[in-house]
């Protein structure tokens, strides 16, 4: 009997193990999953990545901004049309995930981006979030299923992210890319 | 030859066991509820998450301060109002004017939003206040935006947010939230009789857009915001003191 015990408790040692968070798991972020053109709905944001392109540079002028966004690398160029739930909130640093490496939005170009504005409930806003990555990465096997994330609070602890997976491999890079000021609609 | 007397049978495991087991029923669950309830107390403590009601036209004091709602103005976009205001179609502009009166410990900051329910959307929703308003909102003239120390003195505060179409059909509050004061914070409700989208937004953006100086645009301001004060709810009576 008190062998039998002993088994059992250990299996259920390596169960309960097995089954509860480790590490940075412990905080993870609650992912709603999608894909473009999905309308993902999580506890403070809701709305969708409309497409994804690459560019060798940005033009900006058309947000009345002379940036010009040269890169080393490629842009990866994320449209999405977000709103928040019920009160205002921001786009807390979205991020690129390709296997392992993650990248968040670039902060060069300010005040055009849709993650340097807030998002309010019922008011939609569309706009561009641009992530800088390095050509080896976009060649990748991983690039295939890279994943956008989108957040409301500090690194997502604990809190639900919108994540649309996207194929980056397929897509051709545009050599200047033209972006604007984030619009609004009514939902 | 003689015969032993047949041994009585152990006892079953759960008799042996049963209250040291009841024993942790009660002491694990005790133990993390002591440990814990601390913490998750101060953490709702710190959130702004109990609402002080006042029904439109009655005054609160809230951190020292007495709060109340004059007069409430709705401007519907896509209206002649709204067109001369540059309010997109399909916003509604909300604008509460308050009475302020501050006490023996001014407020001198404070958190405003507008909240609001709809029959699309019956859960709370929340918009800051006094920020991404229309091009042509017309200047507050001596009103103010936010919570000021005013050296003691009465003053209007100017209470705006820009709303999609029909968010506040069913309820509307102005939200007032002041530093140290958590958990409560102050909802004066926005009664919907109060509420007009036809005169009244003219009043307001005709003020905007047909003053020739600034001065006159001032002028005429102050004085949309003194007929919105002389057409505003009388009845008065003071609540408890809150914080």
């Amino acid at each position: 009997m008190s062998a039998l015990t002993v088994v059992a408790a250990l299996v259920a040692t390596v169960v309960v193990y097995g089954i509860t968070p480790h590490g940075d798991d412990i905080n993870a972020p609650f992912n709603v999953r999608g894909n473009i053109g999905d309308v993902l709905t999580g506890r403070t944001l809701t709305g969708s990545v409309t497409s994804v392109r690459l560019a060798s540079s940005i033009d900006a002028t058309a947000a009345d901004s002379d940036w010009t966004g040269e890169t080393t690398g490629t842009w990866v160029v994320v449209e999405a049309d977000i709103a928040a739930r019920f009160e205002p909130s921001s786009l807390y640093r979205p991020t690129l995930t390709i296997g392992d490496t993650t990248y968040y939005a670039t902060e060069r170009l300010s005040l055009v981006t849709l993650d340097d504005g807030s998002v309010r409930p019922g008011i939609s806003s569309a706009g561009v979030i641009l992530f800088e990555v390095a050509n080896d990465q976009l060649q990748s096997a991983d690039a295939a299923k890279a994943e956008i994330g989108i957040n409301s609070s500090f690194q997502s602890i604990l809190d639900s992210r919108l994540v649309t997976e996207v194929d980056l491999t397929s897509l051709r890079v545009e050599a200047n890319l033209a972006v604007s000021r984030p619009e609004e609609r009514v939902l | 030859m003689s015969t032993e007397p047949p041994a009585a049978s152990d006892p079953s495991w759960w008799r042996r066991n049963r209250w040291p087991v009841l024993a942790l029923a009660v002491l694990l669950p005790g133990t993390m509820i002591l440990t814990t309830s601390s913490e998750w107390f101060d953490y709702q403590n710190s959130l702004y998450s109990h609402a002080v009601t006042v029904p439109d036209g009655e005054s609160a004091v809230y951190g020292g301060v007495e709060f109340r709602v004059d007069n409430t103005v709705l401007v519907r976009g896509g209206t002649e109002g709204g067109d001369e205001l540059e309010l997109d179609p399909g916003m509604d502009l909300i604008v509460a004017i308050l009475e302020v009166t501050p006490g023996d410990e001014p407020i001198d900051s404070c958190n405003l939003t507008i909240s609001a329910t709809s029959p699309e959307h019956p859960e709370r929703r929340t918009w800051n206040a006094n920020v991404d308003l229309p091009r042509k909102f017309p200047p507050t003239g001596d009103s103010q935006t936010t919570c000021s120390d005013s050296e003691g003195k009465p003053y209007r505060l100017v209470v705006a947010a820009t709303v999609p179409g029909g968010a506040t059909e069913t309820a509307s509050w102005v939200d007032i939230e002041k530093l140290g004061l958590a958990p409560d914070y102050l909802a004066l409700e926005l009664s919907p009789s109060g509420i007009s989208s036809a005169s009244t937004s003219d009043e307001m953006s005709s003020s905007a857009t047909s003053a020739a100086r600034p001065d006159d645009l001032r002028q005429k301001s102050n004085a949309t915001a003194s007929r919105l004060m002389r057409t505003g709810s009388t009845s008065r009576s003071m609540r408890k003191p809150i914080g």
